[in-house]
């Protein structure tokens, strides 16, 4: 969990589902407590992404940027690139 | 030609041309294989080759095929397949497109690879597998590599462009190609255990939503490689996206990223639609429930109402057995799809009530929470229900279908949420997909 400190309103809980190659060492999905004011971006840093490996965002199964802010019960979704052929 | 048509209607038996008589008719008449199954199919003569297509296609539709051309980019690991497929599927005419001589690495997944093509181009490997396995197809090899440039002449006149392709800028620029040219583009990459399938029509942005946060190289395949088993399966999905936007049949993968994990068997289909714009802050889903107001309160809530009218015994002793009851007078609001019994006699009772984890699961599968009209339903192309999987919405005809359902009567509001009537069940074994996603 990541902390501002400086957070005075409650906890929020977002449930991350990661998909393909984010999962290996990771977990495929989970439920966390952050706190208010997180971005979808403290996530990806929490979780060790490099942000240049991800492909697509969904929040609330919408298309999503880094930057938006997260409200409680949000589900975050993460797709690496894939791109072979 | 009437003399070959009387020779193809002499020599069909059961209305399927042999073989050896598409042979025969082209040594008599002087015409190419093409020409003679073309005439075939014109009569509404099957050749022998694609009598197990039957089921699935056709004679109309096999000519269907066989009139099209279809633009295959890049011939590696999607693209043997891929080309492979669609030949013996009978696709008439290929446009295989590649630069690249094969190499002892394409060796472990390429099919069109082996020891002795080492060197050879992969087009011209291409256009030697194509005449072996089905010599009635044309393929028109193209030993170039695509670019934004001659993206126009390469593609123009193909119904459908098949991504084949192993780098994301290449493909970014395809489907925009694809988009000038108005012509569909079948997506399909691989990675390791992972791969994609999506269809782009014109006008859309799949491609480049799935790769909106792409800013240069590889995608995962550069750490995992390529198996031999992710290419074959997901250059079947492509082949098979072709096919039905070919013949205008099913559902493609219209708006929606088909996403596939072989390492752990996750399929998910991803809605793509719901793109929120750059830079938007506010979050929101989809569907917000409807709470009831003072103004409701009065209406039946969704067991009295199913009661009242009588239609619905099958449905309400049923859930009855799962013990579901009690929740149909719950406050919700929930939106119920309820087959009448009309729609019970479509299946067998029996059968599915025998085992009580089933009932409920089949039960819980017409049950989708918050109060959602039909309006608000057409909007959408899954909905999530209390089963956990996901129902399909689809227009059919110009009549919304969710899943196998058509509505008997919809937007019975109650005070607890609202009931639509459909005429089947849904089976949650036969459809839908488990949310992969969000």
């Amino acid at each position: 969990m990541t902390s501002s400190g400086i957070s005075d309103g409650a906890d929020i809980q977002i449930t991350v589902k990661l998909f393909a190659t984010f999962r290996v060492g990771r977990f495929a999905e989970t439920t966390r407590s952050y706190p208010p004011g997180t971005r979808i971006t403290d996530i990806i840093n929490e979780l060790r992404i490099p942000e240049k490996e991800i492909g697509m965002i969904m929040l609330n199964s919408r298309h999503a940027e880094p930057d938006q802010e997260l409200s409680n019960g949000d589900n975050l979704a993460l797709f690496p690139l894939v791109g072979g052929g | 030609m009437e003399e070959l048509d009387v020779f193809l209607r002499n020599h069909a038996e059961a209305e399927l041309l042999p073989w050896i008589a598409q042979v025969a008719a082209t040594e008599r008449f002087g015409v190419s294989l093409a020409l003679v199954e073309d005439a075939a199919l014109v009569l509404g003569l099957l050749p022998a080759r694609y009598q197990r297509n039957r089921q699935a296609i056709s004679v109309e539709q096999q000519l269907t095929l066989f009139q099209s051309r279809v633009a295959v980019i890049g011939c590696g690991g999607l693209g043997g397949y891929v080309i492979e497929e669609l030949a013996r599927l009978g696709v008439g005419t290929i446009v295989a497109i590649d630069p690249d001589v094969f190499e002892e690495h394409n060796l472990n997944r390429q099919l069109l690879s082996s020891p002795a093509t080492l060197g050879r181009a992969k087009v011209e490997a291409a256009a030697a597998r194509v005449a072996e396995i089905n010599p009635a197809i044309t393929l028109v090899p193209v030993k170039t590599a695509y670019a934004p440039e001659n993206g126009s002449e390469l593609l123009q006149g193909a119904q459908v462009i098949v991504d084949a392709l192993d780098t994301i800028q290449t493909r970014l620029a395809l489907a925009k190609t694809c988009t000038e040219l108005g012509i569909p583009m079948v997506h399909g990459a691989i990675g390791g255990w992972y791969g994609q399938v999506a269809t782009q029509f014109p006008g859309d942005d799949t491609v480049q939503k799935l790769y909106r946060r792409w800013v240069e190289g590889k995608g995962v395949e550069e750490k995992l490689g390529n198996p031999s088993f992710t290419p074959a399966l997901v250059a079947s999905i492509e082949v098979a996206e072709v096919c039905k936007i070919l013949l205008g049949v099913g559902e493609p993968l219209h708006h929606r990223k088909f996403s596939i994990n072989l390492l752990e068997v996750v399929f998910a289909s991803i809605d793509m639609k719901n793109g929120l714009p750059l830079k938007v802050v506010q979050t929101g889903f989809i569907i917000r429930p409807t709470i009831p107001d003072a103004k409701e309160a009065k209406v039946q809530d969704i067991l009295e109402t199913l009661t009242a009218d009588g239609t619905f015994q099958t449905l309400l002793s049923m859930m009855k057995m799962a013990d579901l009851t009690d929740r149909l007078k719950g406050p919700g609001p929930f939106t119920l799809f309820a087959p009448n019994d009309d729609a019970f006699k479509r299946i067998n009772v029996e059968e599915i009530s025998s085992d009580r984890e089933n009932l409920v699961s089949i039960l819980t599968y017409h049950i989708v929470p918050g109060k959602i009209s039909a309006a608000e339903i057409a909007r959408n192309e899954q909905l999530m229900t209390d089963n956990g999987k996901s129902l399909t919405v689809l227009l059919e005809e110009g009549l919304q279908v969710i899943d196998n359902a058509r509505y008997v009567k919809s937007d019975i509001e109650c005070s607890n949420g609202i009931i639509h009537v459909i005429d089947n069940v849904f089976l949650p074994q036969f459809s839908g997909w488990y949310c992969g996603c969000c």
